[in-house]
């Protein structure tokens, strides 16, 4: 019988190792039965289940192509070519990936999630100008603003996990995101509409964001000012 | 078809366990006895036969129903099985007809595990004791049906599967304990289905010298050990915040409403302190646990806490809100609570009585929990004759509450024989 040279406990017989410290066993003295029986058997691992997301997804698709199915039928049927039933198959179709990606989300797919997202919302936009005809909008305004939105999401996800944005700092980039995306949106609708460059809407959405981020990011930088602000406003 | 068969209502205890229970993992806790000679299967099988009848509230499966989970009795018998290198595991309904338990053999060791909506610790405890003792019946020994050991041939007594919480008086008045996170040792996360296994063997009469001379019970002066072991582990490593060390320990009821129940009857108290307020040297924590057991230990504000639950569970909308609701709120509240308000489980099942002509045959008794929610190590101890046997079973690699509690103990002179089911690596 040998003691763990480190701990100072008494080890079984069969242990080759401290099982507290794994320090080797070691007694000179002593000749260790190596073949003695272990207390309890080898273990041999049990099939890890998977967490059943692919059952949610199959349920999920399910469930959003019945009714998908039904519109075109119902539609074919009635005006013997697909008219409407188009918008609410895509509608589906979205609202499933909707569904869907959040389930595959992790942290090492965030970037493969958002760009999922990034392709079936443009598809969908794209299908729904091409049935509805009113276009031509999906190129010039829907495109770059969908672009500009997710790459500006992919920027602040970068933001957060490298430069570990706080709770003061995170929502003052997103604010700044959002001015952004909307002077954006507004810059491509006036090129479409062929009028006079200007801003009308999109600097008043702007300008209290900018603010707003800008008293963050002050706030976040000033010890006094930060400690100020959490003794009124706390809860 | 199920017509016909005996069902039961889970008990108070009972009816959180299956709404958090998944296939990876389920609040499980296992009985074992070591016998001087190994064990034979087949007559382990002719054993089980006989007993199982006996206790009709474990030869149950589990049940969904509109409002609430419930048992069914099982006309199949149950199979006993070889022992697994990590023990257990959670139980899936659809598997050996649905039992929630499991009687294993491994050399010279007997094992019995349970879903914890079946049973408590001394109920699983009473199960061992008379499946061993008709097991050492049925091999020419003279076993007394007596100190927990039940007579196989006596039909089952209705008060043993009795919920004995709705039996004891329960004031009117609901007592809330809320509390927060409590620290946990740092470690990495085993693979779902592990279970890491420490059994250490303590003699007892240096271990009660030292709780003695502490001034306080073998339960509060390992209490205190773990409270000191993980308080030490926090202040070593840089923390941003500290945060209050908290060990769970499970109370028998039966000791303060004597009831034969073979069911869940068991409450529990968390002693701790807050290692905020500045460092406490032993001889204070011990004086801490004391004054928090000699306080929360009596049957007045145990049974205040579960007047708590079971006003919640004949709430008239509780009842009547769908069993899936129910689930979801459950889990939830477990996910953000559960485990994660203590730092480990401390769950003493006391000096192991052995009926008359047992002790020739029985090496010791062995108590053991499941695998923990959360990543942490759990202790639980039993004592035969004058040995007491600690087993910690944990889902971290790293060993640290063992480790640190035990070489406590050696270096206050009291010796500790281990083993583990700890395989070489590589």
């Amino acid at each position: 019988m040998a003691y763990c040279v480190h701990c100072g406990v008494k080890l079984g017989e069969s242990e080759k190792k401290c099982p507290l410290c794994g320090t080797g066993v070691y007694d000179p003295a002593a000749r260790r039965d190596t073949s003695a029986p272990r207390p309890y058997p080898v273990h041999t691992p049990e099939q890890v289940l998977k967490k059943n997301k692919d059952f949610l997804q199959l349920l999920a698709g399910l469930l959003l192509l019945a009714p998908a199915a039904l519109c075109l039928v119902i539609d074919l049927l009635v005006s013997g070519t697909v008219t409407w039933s188009a918008y609410a198959a895509c509608a589906l179709a979205l609202l499933y990936v909707a569904v869907t990606v959040p389930l595959q989300i992790t942290r090492k797919r965030v970037y493969w999630s958002l760009a999922v997202s990034f392709l079936c919302l443009n598809a969908y936009l794209f299908l729904a100008e091409r049935f509805s005809e009113s276009g031509p909008w999906f190129f010039p305004i829907a495109l770059p603003a969908i672009s500009l939105g997710t790459a500006l999401l992919a920027a602040l996800i970068i933001l957060y996990r490298v430069h570990r944005l706080n709770k003061l700092t995170l929502p003052a980039a997103s604010l700044m995101a959002v001015g952004l995306e909307c002077l954006a949106i507004e810059w491509l609708c006036t090129l479409q509409s062929s009028t006079a460059l200007g801003f009308t809407w999109s600097p008043f959405v702007l300008a209290p964001c900018l603010f707003i981020a800008l008293c963050l990011f002050f706030i976040n930088g000033n010890r006094a000012v930060r400690e100020e602000v959490r003794r009124r406003v706390h809860f | 078809m199920a017509k016909g068969k005996r069902w039961f209502k889970l008990d108070n205890a009972a009816k959180l366990y299956p709404a958090i229970s998944t296939d990876r993992w389920s609040s499980t806790f296992r009985v074992s006895a070591e016998l001087n000679e190994p064990v034979d299967p087949a007559r382990l099988q002719q054993a089980a036969d006989r007993v199982m009848p006996r206790f009709p509230s474990l030869m149950v499966r589990m049940r969904t129903g509109l409002f609430w989970y419930y048992l069914e009795e099982i006309k199949s018998p149950l199979r006993v099985q070889e022992d697994t290198g990590h023990p257990c595991m959670p139980f899936r309904y659809h598997q050996d007809h649905g039992y929630l338990m499991r009687i294993r053999y491994y050399r010279n060791r007997i094992s019995a595990e349970f879903f914890h909506s079946l049973t408590d610790g001394s109920g699983g405890f009473v199960f061992l004791k008379t499946l061993t003792a008709e097991y050492l019946r049925l091999g020419g020994a003279d076993v007394a049906c007596e100190n927990g050991a039940l007579d196989p041939a006596e039909p089952p007594d209705p008060r043993e599967t009795r919920d004995a919480f709705l039996d004891m008086p329960l004031p009117k008045v609901r007592i809330s304990r809320k509390e927060g996170r409590a620290y946990h040792f740092p470690g990495t996360r085993e693979i779902p289905h592990t279970l890491h296994t420490i059994a250490a063997s303590i003699p007892c009469a240096p271990l009660k010298a030292q709780a003695k001379a502490a001034g306080a019970t073998v339960t509060e002066y390992l209490v205190s050990v773990m409270l000191l072991c993980a308080a030490e582990d926090q202040a070593s490593c840089p923390r941003r915040r500290l945060l209050p060390v908290r060990v769970s320990v499970p109370v028998n009821m039966r000791a303060f409403y004597p009831s034969p129940t073979v069911r869940n009857f068991s409450s529990f108290v968390n002693p701790g302190f807050d290692p905020r307020l500045g460092d406490c040297p032993f001889d204070e924590i011990v004086r801490e646990v004391r004054a928090y057991m000699a306080y929360q230990v009596n049957p007045r504000l145990l049974s205040a806490t579960i007047a708590t639950n079971v006003a919640d569970e004949k709430n008239l909308l509780i009842r009547l809100v769908p069993l899936a609701l129910k689930n979801l709120v459950i889990s939830s509240i477990f996910r953000k609570a559960g485990d994660k308000l203590v730092t480990a489980t401390l769950s003493n099942l006391g000096v192991a009585k052995m009926p008359r002509g047992m002790e020739k045959h029985v090496r010791r008794f062995e108590f053991q929990l499941g695998v923990p929610s959360a990543p942490l190590y759990n202790c639980a101890c039993v004592t035969t004759g004058d040995e007491m046997r600690l087993v910690f079973s944990g889902n971290i690699r790293e060993p640290t509450l063992p480790r640190e509690m035990l070489s406590f103990l050696v270096e206050q002179g009291i010796p500790v024989e281990v083993e583990s089911n700890l395989e070489e690596e590589g």
